[in-house]
């Protein structure tokens, strides 16, 4: 018993002293919850890239291709001559260290590697060994690395920690976009076949059936008329939306996400009555039957395949401009590589309200108008009868969506909206909305159940402003414009602050509209109560 | 001597140490932004810890604690540290790292019999801290799996509904009456 060690004794032998190495030479373990789940090979096959067989990120041995560092190196040179960005981003940067404690996965682990000046570090240090005078002489006495199998490990483990929302930038006095970093990371792994299932299969999937889940334009169709059911049981109003109609004035195009899990069938269902109320000529597509694109997690090619879809189906139609829903990297996708992809499409117009006039010149090149956009020049224009007192049961937080934040500049649009449709509206604190909104910590194909770990950390940032406002104020909504937020936000709220729910917009708007020929509305969208129920058992 | 008095005049002091000692577990970069960060929404953690291990120390002097007030802030930093890769046994070990700076502070004085009985007592304060801990950890690594067993399964569950292959009891039909009409 003699041998057992007192407890002070054990105490002291706790080492919390972290180690004094550089941080090249910290080992990073990679272990469960912190890494996405191999593509699986039909994925990477369908979509005709290299497809290494069954593997774990923990195994020891990879499988990489024999002539891996060619294949790396190569394409890594090809990518600094396409793109003048990163090769800029690749020289300039001067460790000033403003963004460092800027990202929310550094935020919520204390990781270093987290970093987004370490995590460029790693593509930066290879590309100085290999592509600088410098470098190739100095080797790491100018912060030059050798390419190595651990380094692949280390880019597939960070480069899959960061969800590309550009917080970072926003704080880069040089303007280094560190996302489009990662991007070029994800790509030259792509190369070698490592890319990860959660953003493979939405790809073939979409490439192949149209849509993320692999929807059928049949059953797309069914779940459309379920939510009409829904809509005629709350407003006695049947909507019967067309699909693949030529010659509609407007295509609309959403997140597949709007259509297949709550709470983004409510959003969907408040698209369709703010389309029946205008009476807008639109149709849906079963062919472009999805707006998120997950191509632009992959490689550039992949993101103008997936992006094309969208401009050949109003092509076809024949539509004079498209609509797009409350979708995150869409508009990324839209507002900064479409116009350079598939552009521009002069095949359309130049977007223009038919209820109001407006034109909407911001979109004269992409022809893509975003939802909110729209719906805020309706309202501005007072063209909708609006009962705002419907939503209040809900006290509401508006969370900016990483993309149509900072990609597009859409901050007061969905604002203005709400605060039209909700007579309980309050604001985060000022360094957590607006350009600086922190992430859902799921963007970028990270919304899997494996990490979930990995996921509330990085979604703590946010958490942590939510919880502010509800024990502040007594916020119980949290609302966004974002079908991957919609799915990101309910389990991250239910672990951080289970009190507040997640919805989008356009649900709110539905809930206060006031559709000519509705019966007297007695639910929200949710089938709740729109007034506290009396309990006559008390009586 | 009066030790609750006199750890409550070194309360700073004692509370910097432990704040110390707890975020010596995160790698050298982060232990700076951890403790230099004031805003707390840029840090979230180190204001969290912070918050968490003052109201700890207020309730771990006393003789009669406030039950809620100590799980609630317990709850602050296990929440954190159970979902940012700690070894359980860590997570849990930020409770043992007040004990070198409480004891310090009373060394002098623990022939005295009240400070003996004092320390005592705290012994097993901690001992019923970390029981606490340890359920909220687990708590929270139950949380965890749920939700990705949730999102697994939900993932396609609401199609086959909409699509009719699965027919669930309705929500509405708490009356025999109403399911079967």
């Amino acid at each position: 018993m003699s041998e057992v060690p007192k407890p002070d004794e054990l105490i002291e032998n706790i080492d919390h002293t972290p180690p004094e190495e550089e941080w090249e030479k910290i080992e990073s373990p990679i272990t469960e919850g912190r890494f996405s789940y191999p593509a699986k090979g039909k994925n990477l096959e369908v979509m005709e890239f290299r497809a290494p067989g069954e593997w774990s990120p923990k195994d020891e041995e990879w499988p990489l291709p024999d002539n891996w560092q060619e294949i790396i190196h190569e394409g890594f040179k090809e990518r600094l001559e396409k793109y003048r960005s990163l090769k800029v981003f690749m020289d300039i940067c001067v460790r000033c260290g403003a963004c460092a404690d800027k990202c929310h996965y550094f935020i919520g682990t204390g990781d270093p590697k987290n970093m987004p000046v370490v995590r460029a570090e790693l593509l930066r240090s290879i590309y100085r060994k290999d592509f600088t005078t410098a470098g190739k002489i100095l080797g790491s006495i100018a912060g030059g690395r050798s390419l190595t199998k651990d380094t692949i490990k280390e880019w597939f483990s960070y480069f899959y920690q960061c969800s590309e929302c550009r917080r970072c930038s926003v704080f880069c006095p040089y303007g280094i976009d560190t996302a489009e970093v990662t991007m070029m990371g994800r790509e030259l792994l792509n190369l070698l076949g490592l890319n990860i299932n959660w953003i493979m299969e939405p790809v073939a999937n979409c490439f192949r059936t149209g849509n993320h889940l692999g929807i059928q334009p049949q059953a797309f169709k069914e779940i459309v008329d379920f939510l009409t059911d829904d809509i005629e049981e709350i407003t006695g109003i049947k909507i019967n939306p067309s699909f693949n109609r030529k010659g509609a004035e407007i295509l609309f195009i959403t997140p597949s996400g709007d259509y297949f899990a709550d709470p983004g069938t409510y959003t969907f269902m408040g698209y369709l009555m703010l389309f029946e109320a205008l009476g807008l000529d639109y149709t849906l597509s079963t062919y472009a039957s999805e707006g998120g694109n997950f191509g632009l997690f992959t490689s550039s090619d992949t993101m103008k395949k997936l992006n094309s879809k969208m401009y050949a189906e109003a092509r076809r139609l024949g539509v004079k401009w498209i609509l797009g829903g409350e979708c995150g990297h869409m508009w990324r996708v839209i507002n900064q590589y479409m116009d350079t992809m598939n552009g521009p499409a002069d095949f359309m117009e130049v977007p223009k309200s038919p209820i109001t006039g407006t034109v909407f010149n911001n979109a004269a090149s992409t022809k893509m108008v975003h939802i909110t956009e729209f719906t805020a020049d309706l309202i501005r224009h007072n063209k909708l009868k609006l009962d705002p007192s419907r939503n209040d049961s809900y006290k509401v937080t508006f969370h900016d969506s990483c993309n149509p934040s900072r990609a597009m500049g859409l901050l007061d649009e969905p604002r203005y909206v709400i605060q039209n449709v909700c007579n309980n509206f309050y604001e985060m604190p000022e360094n957590t909305i607006r350009e600086q909104t922190f992430c859902c910590g799921s963007g970028s194909g990270l919304n899997n159940e494996e990490v979930m770990d990995l996921r509330l950390r990085g979604g703590l940032p946010r958490a942590n402003a939510v919880k502010h406002v509800y024990e502040k104020y007594g916020v119980n909504m949290l609302a966004c414009i974002c079908a991957i937020d919609r799915a990101a936000f309910p389990p991250l709220m239910e672990y951080w602050v289970p009190e507040v729910g997640t919805t989008g917009v356009h649900e709110l708007v539905a809930n206060a509209l006031v559709m000519d020929g509705e019966i007297e509305r007695t639910t929200n969208l949710r089938f709740e109560p729109l007034k506290e129920e009396e309990d006559e058992s008390d009586e | 001597m009066n030790p609750e008095t006199l750890l409550s005049q070194k309360r700073k002091k004692i509370i910097n140490q432990w704040f110390d000692a707890v975020i010596a577990a995160y790698p050298d970069d982060s232990t700076q932004f951890f403790k230099k960060t004031a805003d707390p929404f840029a840090n979230p953690v180190g204001s969290t810890i912070e918050r968490s291990l003052n109201e700890l120390f207020d309730e771990l002097i006393k003789s009669e604690w406030d039950q809620e007030a100590v799980k609630n802030a317990i709850d602050g930093i296990i929440r954190i540290q159970s979902v940012q890769e700690f070894q359980p046994s860590d997570a849990i070990g930020f409770i043992f790292s007040i004990k070198p700076s409480i004891r310090k502070r009373l060394t002098k004085y623990e022939n005295e019999k009240a400070v003996k009985a004092y320390l005592d007592a705290l012994d097993a304060n901690i001992e019923q801290l970390l029981r606490i801990a340890f359920d909220l950890y687990m708590e929270c690594r139950q949380k965890v799996f749920l939700m990705r067993a949730n999102q697994s399964r939900d993932r396609v569950r609401q199609l086959l509904i909409k699509k009719g292959y699965i027919e669930e009891i309705p929500e509405k039909g708490n009356n025999l009456e109403d399911i079967i009409a």
